[in-house]
């Protein structure tokens, strides 16, 4: 049995050469208003694991094609627009309510100090940080994050490999190269020495 | 895809990781050496640069990157100015605290100009623009000592925070409306677009944040501020490379992706940049201040650009581009002498600069060169770019109103700058009173910039004809079709994923 990940591959040289071969572009010759599932058979697989012309359907933002009235593009935005209108009516409602409640409620001297998590709030708002912890912050993005981009670049490379070994090699080296003169250059600074 | 494209870019970068790793090594009081590698290595590629011109056009990145005439023109102009203003630099090695930092991020600086010089895609430009933009936030707030300066780059931050953050939301829109951030895709699809009412929003959007960067009306209040309160150096180069880049970007955006729109609305950029005009004029007349100063001339000049993005034509654009090339010249030439005297006399009031003609004859050549081409008089470069585009904007009297306006406009503002450029030379040659007389020591690098500036001025404003017709070129190469991405391979199956 193939493992699921040699599946994706397959599925995806398949793609990949139908798309080079540009079938994948063309719209199927039969109407295509037809294609659209009904609900409850729509297939959330992505598309190239569809044969058949619910393909070109399942290729995100073809199924916008099939109906091609501009004028009706504003309503794509109306998600956005409820979205707007909860956010400012939370934080609106919030502050009236909690201006209505409190002129109805006892007030006590407890009552009228800040909150801050329970406990007593004692010195100023903004204190000073020793930059030491932006420091910490920065040699974090140096030394940690850029795992994040290498994670993805890992599992594409063999594929990446065969078509193109400059792009996928030369990308990382660049990258790490980059990240390596900041990291000489924050060794050089002192930034690890901590006792300083 | 071709790599050999980006070549100066690359090397623009590596230069700049070079300088900063570099210093780590040397000793400190050998800290002008980097400078001067740095002005070396740009030399070097510049020459490179203007070698290996023409190679005919070609795109990177699916369309994305592109080399063009314009992306040739603009790259000359950018890589001269970061040339001059690290020559500058390397006076000052010994009295800006972290040197290697301050050259390592003009280079970075530029790479985001080269790159924006070659952007045709929304993404990319957003992208360039960041890169100059946060290294200019730092550039500007430099001297972490001088308050000024610290303010500066707070102001300069809030306002290009929310000029970026203008332009982002406009590039969703555009996406959202025309399913591409391509130029040339977008200008294939035009006719339809700019009926959109989404799209429109979006190309706004979008020419609010350009109009941050080249400091337009209503967009230029941060202009002063941070002009006056930058160290000279980070001035000069925000004035003439920063400022550039925007207007090379405005020049893809208007006349690549919506050409039409352009010429449709001609008489918005006609209104705008009057109003720009007249805001940078009138508010220069009272300065005391010269980089203050600069800063409202700097207003004013980017309201004669946009009067060339008015009149919509060939000959508008290439007015525009010609006007630029002779402005980073003109612009760094005042400027030589504005850094000199100011790091001299820690002073930017023009009571500092009285009497400068006996004090450095060199310094006070450099501001009249700069002073003289900036107010319009012929037969320097500054002359030479407005008559090119009052000349544009001229022969379309009679399609709107506003031509005659802005026209109007145009020549009140050249007859206000002579006042103030002229008051400033005034002080240089005629001072009321001068207490001190001691001769300003010029360095040999400064001459050196002093004469690339002086140079280029006065060879533009003599010879125009070569800058014209490059900039000719460079627009009307952006009617040529650029190949269009590539089908379906992998990058861009993401990008459909995406949509």
């Amino acid at each position: 049995m193939l493992h699921q990940f040699d599946k994706a591959r397959q599925d995806r040289s398949t793609y990949r050469s139908e798309c080079e071969s540009g079938l994948l572009n063309q719209p199927p010759k039969a109407r295509v208003r037809t294609l659209a599932a009904p609900a409850d058979t729509m297939s959330f697989a992505p598309h190239w694991q569809i044969s058949g012309p619910e393909r070109w359907l399942a290729i995100p933002g073809n199924a916008d094609k099939v109906t091609p009235e501009m004028d009706s593009e504003l309503i794509q935005y109306l998600p956005v627009l409820m979205l707007l209108l909860v956010a400012v009516g939370f934080a609106g409602g919030t502050l009236v309510v909690s201006v209505v409640a409190g002129k109805v409620g006892r007030r006590t001297r407890t009552k009228d100090i800040p909150y801050e998590c329970g406990m007593l709030p004692q010195g100023d708002g903004s204190s000073r940080l020793s930059v030491k912890f932006y420091l910490v912050a920065l040699l974090f993005v140096l030394f940690d994050i850029e795992v994040v981009f290498m994670y993805p670049w890992a599992i594409v490379y063999r594929d990446l490999l065969r078509e193109n070994a400059a792009l996928i090699l030369g990308g990382m080296v660049s990258f790490m190269g980059t990240l390596f003169a900041g990291y000489l250059y924050a060794l050089k600074k002192g930034a690890f020495d901590w006792t300083k | 895809m071709n790599y050999s494209l980006l070549t100066v870019e690359i090397l623009t970068a590596l230069l700049g990781l070079g300088v900063l790793l570099l210093d780590l090594w040397i000793p400190a009081t050998s800290r002008k050496l980097l400078g001067i590698i740095a002005a070396t290595g740009l030399g070097v590629l510049l020459v490179y640069a203007i070698g290996s011109a023409a190679p005919g056009d070609g795109t990177a990145f699916g369309g994305m990157f592109v080399v063009d005439a314009l992306s040739g023109y603009a790259k000359g102009f950018f890589l001269v100015a970061g040339l001059i203003v690290l020559l500058l630099s390397i006076d000052s090695a010994d009295t800006i605290h972290g040197y290697a930092e301050y050259c390592a991020l003009i280079l970075f600086a530029l790479t985001g100009m080269l790159f924006a010089a070659s952007a045709n895609d929304f993404v990319l430009m957003f992208v360039a623009l960041e890169l100059i933009t946060v290294t200019f936030y730092i550039l500007v707030s430099f001297q972490r000592n001088r308050l000024s300066s610290l303010e500066a780059g707070v102001k300069y931050l809030i306002l290009g925070a929310l000029a970026s953050g203008f332009m982002v939301f406009g590039i969703a829109l555009i996406f959202g409306s025309a399913n591409t951030t391509n130029f040339y895709e977008i200008s294939t699809a035009q006719t339809a677009l700019i009926k959109s009412p989404v799209f429109l929003t979006g190309i706004l959007l979008t020419l609010v944040g350009l109009g941050f960067k080249i400091a337009a009306f209503p967009f230029q209040i941060w202009a002063p501020d941070v002009y006056q309160g930058a160290p000279a150096l980070t001035t000069s180069f925000l004035a003439t490379g920063s400022k550039a880049a925007g207007f090379v970007l405005l020049a893809r955006v208007a006349f690549e992706a919506v050409p039409e729109l352009t010429a449709a609305r001609g008489h918005l950029f006609l209104g705008i940049g009057s109003i720009t005009i007249l805001y940078g004029s009138l508010c220069a007349i009272p300065q005391r201040s010269v980089k203050r100063l600069m800063g409202y001339s700097s207003i004013a000049n980017a309201g004669y650009l946009l009067l060339g993005f008015g009149a919509a034509s060939l000959a508008g654009g290439s007015a525009v581009l010609a006007y630029l090339g002779g402005y980073i010249f003109t612009v760094l030439a005042a400027f030589i002498g504005i850094q000199v005297v100011v790091s001299h006399q820690e002073s930017d009031d023009i009571s500092a600069f009285a009497g400068l003609a006996r004090r450095s004859p060199w310094m006070a050549a450099s501001l009249t060169v700069g002073l003289v081409s900036l107010a319009g008089i012929p037969p320097l470069a500054g002359f030479f770019g407005k008559l090119m585009i009052l000349k544009a904007v001229a022969v379309q009297v009679g399609t709107s109103p506003m031509v005659i306006l802005s026209l109007l406009v145009a020549v009140l503002g050249v007859v206000v700058g002579l006042y103030y450029y002229l008051g400033v030379l005034r002080s240089v040659y005629w001072p009321r009173s001068v207490s001190d007389l001691s001769p300003i020591p010029v360095s040999g690098t400064t001459k050196l910039a002093l004469i690339f500036a002086v140079l280029g001025t006065v060879l533009i404003g003599v010879l125009p004809e070569t800058t014209y017709q490059g900039a000719r070129q460079a627009v009307a190469g952006l009617a040529t079709p650029k190949s269009p991405a590539t089908p379906a391979s992998p990058p861009s199956a993401t990008t459909q994923a995406a949509k």
